[in-house]
């Protein structure tokens, strides 16, 4: 017997007698189960994001909190300015009517007027106030708004202030009363009381003027608009007759004129 | 040109070559069918095993390493499931140790150019095959099949060679006294 490999009969005979082989759907499986080990496994896809939209959603949102954060500083600015206006207010008036700051000796020197005279100042002021409706948009908060919503309009407003003071100032001259370019607080209110009771009443003409100063605005305003209105409605007339060419000219005068004035649904059109 | 060893063919399955493996299985498919085959005389049987043992070698290509060879390791494995598969089945693997006594000297009078009795004859072999006890079986089919000589064998299944030499001869002479009895 050697040691690598016995030749005999037998092993002759086994040898002729190797007929039998796997199955070749066996050896198919198997190959496959191979190939299979050998393909790295796909990791499940993932929902792809487009990057674009990614990036203009942030921009949205960045731009949106941007425009909050400016909104809120405006109202925030709008608000604290009236208290200012207020103290102004309240510093004049105690300067100007309060009648515990003048002595009792002059008291009778001071300017007098009737009093229906001053109630009907206060009932017309009032009155103003309950047409406005928001308390900020009569007498100089309201004209300070409407300055800051329309610059355009700021320096006529501020024009027609300058001239209606001047005037006031050469009537005050003239009549010798005080002249308050602000409404009256609750001290101001006591104060015309005691003068009543006192029977001195003083003249507050400033209550009427800042009433009308804010009025003159408000007309202004409303002046521009109609223009507006009309010139937006001549640049539809002819967007209708097919005039683009002239309409084109008439945006652009009007976006040079109202450049605060929003265009941009003409402009997409055209 | 030179055809790359089986560890080569291992080591390149190893690294994601499926063409290394289909080499290496056309090499030892069919030896190792029969193996199995002879072993259980089941064909699904055989096929379940045959299979298990494929599946174990892909799923255990990462973990290859060059120290033994592949034939041997192969072998190894395939002697591992088969025995798992008798202890499951509750057979007897050493139910039949070879002694001096079952030693039948003969000879058979075999013409390998008659085809007929060659046919005769290797069905016969393979029906002697199978009732043959584990352990002579085992060794005449690594010896056989898988082409390992003694010593290797007796390396693979941890045993000293001449008990391997002995349960050679013993098959041997088991075989060639069944083939006498076909006469």
């Amino acid at each position: 017997m050697s040691e690598n490999h016995i030749k005999g009969p037998i092993e002759d005979l086994y040898k002729k007698s190797q007929d039998e082989s796997s199955p070749l759907t066996l050896d198919n499986l198997i190959l496959s189960q191979a190939k299979q080990s050998c393909t790295p496994q796909k990791k499940p896809q993932k929902f792809k994001r487009k990057s674009w939209l990614f990036g203009l959603s942030t921009a949205a949102v960045m731009v949106m909190s941007f425009s909050i954060i400016i909104n809120l500083q405006n109202e925030s600015k709008q608000i604290t300015t009236q208290p200012e206006y207020m103290d102004i207010q309240q510093e004049e008036m105690n300067l100007e009517v309060m009648p515990e700051s003048i002595p009792v000796d002059n008291f009778a020197q001071r300017p007098v007027n009737t009093a229906p005279a001053i109630n009907k100042k206060i009932n017309t002021q009032k009155k103003l106030k309950k047409e406005t409706a928001k308390p900020d948009s009569s007498g100089l908060a309201g004209l300070l708004l409407t300055t800051k919503q329309k610059p355009e309009a700021a320096e006529k407003i501020v024009n027609f202030i300058e001239e209606s003071t001047i005037n006031m100032e050469n009537k005050s001259l003239l009549s010798e009363q005080p002249v308050l370019l602000q409404t009256p607080s609750k001290a101001a209110r006591k104060s015309i009381e005691q003068v009543e009771h006192n029977e001195d009443i003083i003249e507050l003409d400033s209550i009427t003027i800042a009433d009308s100063v804010s009025l003159e605005a408000e007309d202004i305003y409303m002046d521009r608009e109609k223009k507006i209105d009309k010139q937006i409605e001549k640049l539809e007339e002819l967007m209708t007759q097919h005039k683009y060419e002239q309409a084109k000219i008439l945006l652009k005068q009007l976006k040079s004129l109202y450049a605060d004035y929003n265009f941009s649904k003409y402009e997409d059109i055209l | 040109m030179k055809q790359p060893s089986d560890e080569e063919l291992m080591l390149a399955f190893a690294k994601d070559d499926v063409q290394a493996f289909e080499q290496l299985y056309s090499r030892y498919k069919d030896a190792l069918y029969r193996y199995f085959l002879r072993h259980v005389s089941n064909e699904a049987i055989c096929q379940e095993l045959f299979q298990d043992l494929w599946l174990k070698i892909i799923n255990s290509k990462d973990n290859y390493t060059n120290v033994a060879k592949f034939k041997t390791w192969l072998y190894t494995l395939a002697h591992n499931r088969l025995v798992d598969w008798y202890r499951r089945n509750s057979l007897e693997i050493n139910a039949f140790e070879a002694t001096t006594d079952d030693i039948v000297d003969g000879s058979i009078n075999w013409r390998p150019e008659d085809e007929l009795q060659t046919k005769r004859l290797g069905k016969g072999l393979k029906q002697a095959i199978a009732k043959l006890p584990f352990n002579q079986r085992e060794v005449f089919l690594l010896h056989q099949e898988a082409l390992l000589t003694l010593p290797q064998i007796a390396e693979m299944l941890q045993e000293g060679i001449e008990k391997i030499k002995s349960r050679y001869r013993y098959a041997i002479n088991k075989l060639r006294l069944n083939l006498e009895n076909l006469k």
